[in-house]
């Protein structure tokens, strides 16, 4: 694991080298959910109810954060750099061939 | 009679006093001559010194703990691209070679060393470094996508950025701490360290006070059992306090940052942090 964690409300979230999120308990330690991708995932963040990441399967993701849940999932042209920027109408990403973009 | 008087004539004393008292409080004109006070006290501490620079305030929906958690309302799913911007950068991940020695040909490729930060964007503006050979800072409109300023550091990188009030800070390979005006792009200060790189984590300011952890610097590279973390005042730059731990500190969250408690917590916070890890931390005071 090399990412850097999320938390909230004593969920901590956390993606590892396994090409997956997780969703761990921080009182219990206890896994709540498991999010499977294909390739390895950026760290994740929490915005609203989801959390969204993105994977070196060039998609990104929105998670429901507490069922852990796909609700949307959306590819990009290129492999995406680091993880999601996310205000309330736009999500900035920028990407391996050198381009930033908004996405709304 | 003669005790009854002696009570009752400091009694009355005191009920004169408190009803003056009672009087000039409630009094409408008192209020707005402490108002006017209040007031001018205000400004001249803004005049002294603005409001505390804090990285969560100019970064909406950032928060000061530093955990990605964005306090906006859940994305639906995207449709569109709205801007996308010019090509910023050439990333090569790996470097071929090939050439011949006399009759034997040989090619191949190796790795090469680039870093990248995840955007952080404040006030219509989005920012994030890069490394690929020099270090670069990009600053673009998040309406537009238009580049708004690049700095280029030669044969050093950058740390992730933090943007506190006019101010971006960061850390970088060469030993330097920067403050620069996010207007003017000026530096505003910049401290220069031989022995510690400050690349390693992403720094963040709460109170009027700047965060963020070193490295020891060995040659090019750093030491990974020799970190620090280091606070100093986000407006001069002057060093606050700094705490020795085993292991590279990582990026500095901050909870409840009160200026005197500050160190303790975050020591505390290193502790856990490390704990986490599986790695035993010491602090030096």
């Amino acid at each position: 694991m090399r990412a850097t964690v999320a938390l909230e409300n004593g969920v901590l979230y956390c993606s590892g080298r396994d090409n997956s999120v997780y969703a761990i308990d921080t009182n219990t330690g206890a896994e709540r959910w498991l999010f499977e991708t294909r390739k390895v995932c950026s760290t994740p963040v929490i915005a609203g109810s989801l959390l969204c990441f993105v994977s070196a399967d060039r998609f990104l993701y929105a998670v429901d954060a507490t069922t852990g849940q796909e609700k949307w999932k959306y590819k990009c042209q290129n492999e995406v750099l680091g993880s999601p920027t996310v205000t309330d109408d736009t999500i900035y990403l920028l990407d391996e061939e050198g381009y930033m973009f908004g996405l709304r | 009679m003669r005790n009854a008087s002696r009570v009752s004539l400091p009694l009355c004393g005191v009920v004169f006093i408190l009803a003056v008292l009672y009087i000039v409080a409630t009094d409408h004109r008192t209020e707005r001559w402490l108002e006017s006070v209040v007031l001018a006290q205000k400004t001249t501490e803004a005049g002294k010194q603005s409001v505390p620079l804090s990285s969560a305030g100019t970064m909406p929906g950032v928060t000061l703990q530093r955990t990605r958690v964005y306090s906006v309302k859940s994305p639906n799913e995207p449709k569109t691209i709205v801007w996308k911007s010019r090509k910023l950068f050439m990333l090569r991940r790996a470097q071929s070679f090939s050439g011949e020695m006399g009759s034997l040909y040989y090619f191949g490729s190796f790795p090469t060393d680039y870093s990248y930060t995840s955007p952080i964007i404040g006030s219509d503006t989005i920012y994030f470094s890069l490394f690929v050979g020099d270090g670069y800072l990009f600053a673009l409109d998040s309406q537009t996508g238009a580049e708004k300023k690049t700095l280029k550091l030669k044969n050093a990188s950058v740390s992730s950025l933090a943007v506190a009030g006019d101010y971006v800070f960061m850390g970088t390979s060469d030993g330097s701490i920067r403050s620069i005006d996010r207007n003017s792009w000026q530096l505003k200060w910049q401290v220069l360290r031989d022995d510690y790189r400050f690349d390693v984590t992403s720094p963040a300011v709460a109170d009027g006070v700047l965060i963020l952890g070193g490295a020891r610097r060995i040659k090019q590279q750093y030491s990974r059992a020799d970190g620090t973390l280091h606070a100093l005042n986000a407006m001069s730059g002057e060093q606050s306090w700094m705490v020795k731990v085993e292991g590279v500190a990582s990026s500095p969250a901050v909870i409840e940052f009160i200026s005197p408690m500050s160190a303790a917590i975050c020591i505390r916070l290193i502790r856990i942090r490390a704990d986490w890890f599986g790695r035993r931390t010491r602090s030096v005071r």
